[in-house]
């Protein structure tokens, strides 16, 4: 692919500034030491916009950013590693090439979980045993007292499986193998969990997300960050859940439960996903554990100047990488 | 079971622990990047390589010095120089390479060292046969006229200084368009 010398540095700009925006964002999260979910998640959500809005204004708004005497007063211009000698390679274009490249790969990895997963259908609702349907009912009967009870699926499988699907109308969708795997205060917990993914529209959220993916197919950082919000995602959901009345240490149970019973592996989408099998299974399995940490601790507190925080992280960020070129 | 919240702490005292931490982590961020920006200068350092750059800004900004440039321009000639190269090793030098408008026509190069006292670098100059030379003045300062060939072709070439700075100017054009180049060339704010 050929590039005209500013469209390639635009690009450049857009990957490092949204790689360093994120890094900037992280850093001040974990300074501020802010631990509740819905807090992290929008700082989170500042770095994500950074390349869909700020960039953009950054171009548009100082295109004198892109003349070449602005460099001498720049803090990093990515065109001087031009200078720099390394096996007869443009490490400029290298960089700029691999960044892009690895933006596409990670992209189409989680392309290749969602078309699989699209390919298997919706899962066929059944009908419980009356056993079941009373310990269902029972379970969720906290929820219904709050007016917060899901509609609810039950699924004929063995495997244990507790999700939330559905963009127009969320629903919880519960199978016979959760049935049995979990006990009654678990199934409450679980339930409460997913009845705050319901509540929240996660489903539908995940799916603009993924829309904005494909826009920003080439941007690394953005794919990174869009894991990550899924994530917190799940930690936020926890939270609620637990706010719905979810004994903390119940959910926690479900959670290891549930991980275990799957054996945290997800299904191979790539050529080479035996070779990352084991590092994503493990990566899961600490993010489980890290789950189940959070829970056994307090309920975390919310910082004060919470929209503040969000302003001035965004300005900061913004500030400091208008001298990035 | 009804989890305990973590405590609060002081809304001013949190309000201090923001502002601090939100400097410490620019100030910090920036230095990275400052750096990073920096790195390239230090690795590459002083190259004898001959190098393409974009502009004569950025020719300027890398020699660290002014280029000197003729004020006369004929119009047959485009503008900006079709090709800037630059040596920044051993005093380093510039060669701007100006090529007429559409493409028809002799060209012109100019060719000079960026500090005094400094020879303009081999590397720019290139393989060259000198076949004549003889003695001359641009304005006042004595110079050399000579025909030279450069990598088979046959150029008319003045070498003379300029503030200290050896300047070669060569043209396969008319004799008096090439003298009055040279006489032309300055560097910008210096008569």
């Amino acid at each position: 692919m050929h590039l005209d010398e500013r469209s390639a540095d635009i690009l450049a700009q857009f990957l490092v500034h949204s790689l360093v925006a994120s890094l900037f964002v992280e850093a001040l999260a974990r300074t501020w030491d802010v631990r509740h979910p819905a807090q992290r998640m929008a700082l989170r959500l500042v770095a994500l916009a950074y390349p869909l809005v700020l960039f953009p204004a950054l171009v548009i708004l100082f295109p004198a950013r892109f003349d070449p005497e602005f460099r001498d007063a720049a803090l990093l211009a990515g065109r001087r590693w031009r200078d720099v000698p390394f096996l007869g390679l443009d490490l400029y274009r290298a960089f700029v090439g691999g960044l892009a490249s690895l933006g596409a790969l990670l992209f189409l990895s989680d392309l290749g979980s969602l078309v699989s997963a699209l390919r298997r259908g919706r899962p066929r609702a059944a009908t419980p045993d009356p056993a079941e349907a009373a310990r269902l009912e029972a379970a969720l009967r906290p929820l219904q007292a709050q007016g917060r009870a899901p509609p609810l699926v039950f699924l004929d499988r063995a495997i244990p499986t507790l999700f939330c699907a559905g963009v127009r109308r969320p629903s919880v969708h519960v199978s016979r193998g959760a049935l049995r795997l979990l006990d009654d205060e678990e199934l409450r917990a679980a339930l409460a969990h997913e009845a705050a993914h319901a509540e929240r529209r996660d489903p539908e959220r995940s799916w603009v997300v993924m829309g904005l993916r494909a826009l920003m197919c080439l941007n690394p950082t953005f794919q990174i960050l869009a894991r990550t919000l899924a994530r917190d995602a799940e930690r936020l959901a926890d939270e609620r859940g637990a706010e719905l009345g979810a004994d903390r240490l119940a959910l926690a149970s479900a959670l290891v439960k549930l991980h275990r019973a799957t054996g945290g592996g997800g299904r191979r989408t790539l050529v080479f996903g035996g070779a990352l099998a084991g590092p994503l299974r493990r990566a899961r399995t600490l993010d489980v554990e890290l789950r189940a940490r959070a829970l056994l601790g307090p309920a975390p507190h919310r910082l004060p100047f919470g929209r503040l925080r969000l302003a001035l992280a965004g300005a900061g960020a913004l500030g400091m990488l208008y001298f990035v070129v | 079971m009804t989890a305990p919240t973590a405590s609060a702490p002081a809304p001013g005292l949190e309000a201090w622990r923001m502002v601090v931490a939100l400097l410490w982590v620019l100030g910090a961020t920036a230095g990275t990047l400052a750096l990073l920006g920096s790195l390239p200068g230090w690795l590459a350092g002083d190259s004898d390589e001959v190098r393409r750059v974009a502009t004569l800004d950025e020719a300027a900004r890398r020699l660290k010095t002014q280029l000197a440039l003729p004020a006369y321009y004929p119009q047959r000639l485009g503008w900006p120089p079709a090709e800037v190269r630059i040596v920044t090793a051993g005093g380093g030098g510039a060669a701007l390479r100006l090529k007429p408008r559409g493409g028809t026509g002799p060209e012109v190069e100019l060719l000079q060292a960026a500090s005094p006292g400094a020879p303009v670098p081999p590397t720019l100059l290139g393989d060259v046969t000198e076949l004549v030379q003889s003695p001359t003045t641009v304005g006042a300062r004595p110079a050399v006229r000579a025909r030279v060939v450069v990598h088979g072709a046959t150029w008319e070439e003045l070498r003379w200084e300029r503030d200290g700075r050896a300047m070669v100017l060569r043209s396969q054009g008319e004799p008096d368009e090439l003298r009055a180049l040279a006489q032309s060339t300055h560097v910008r704010g210096r008569p």
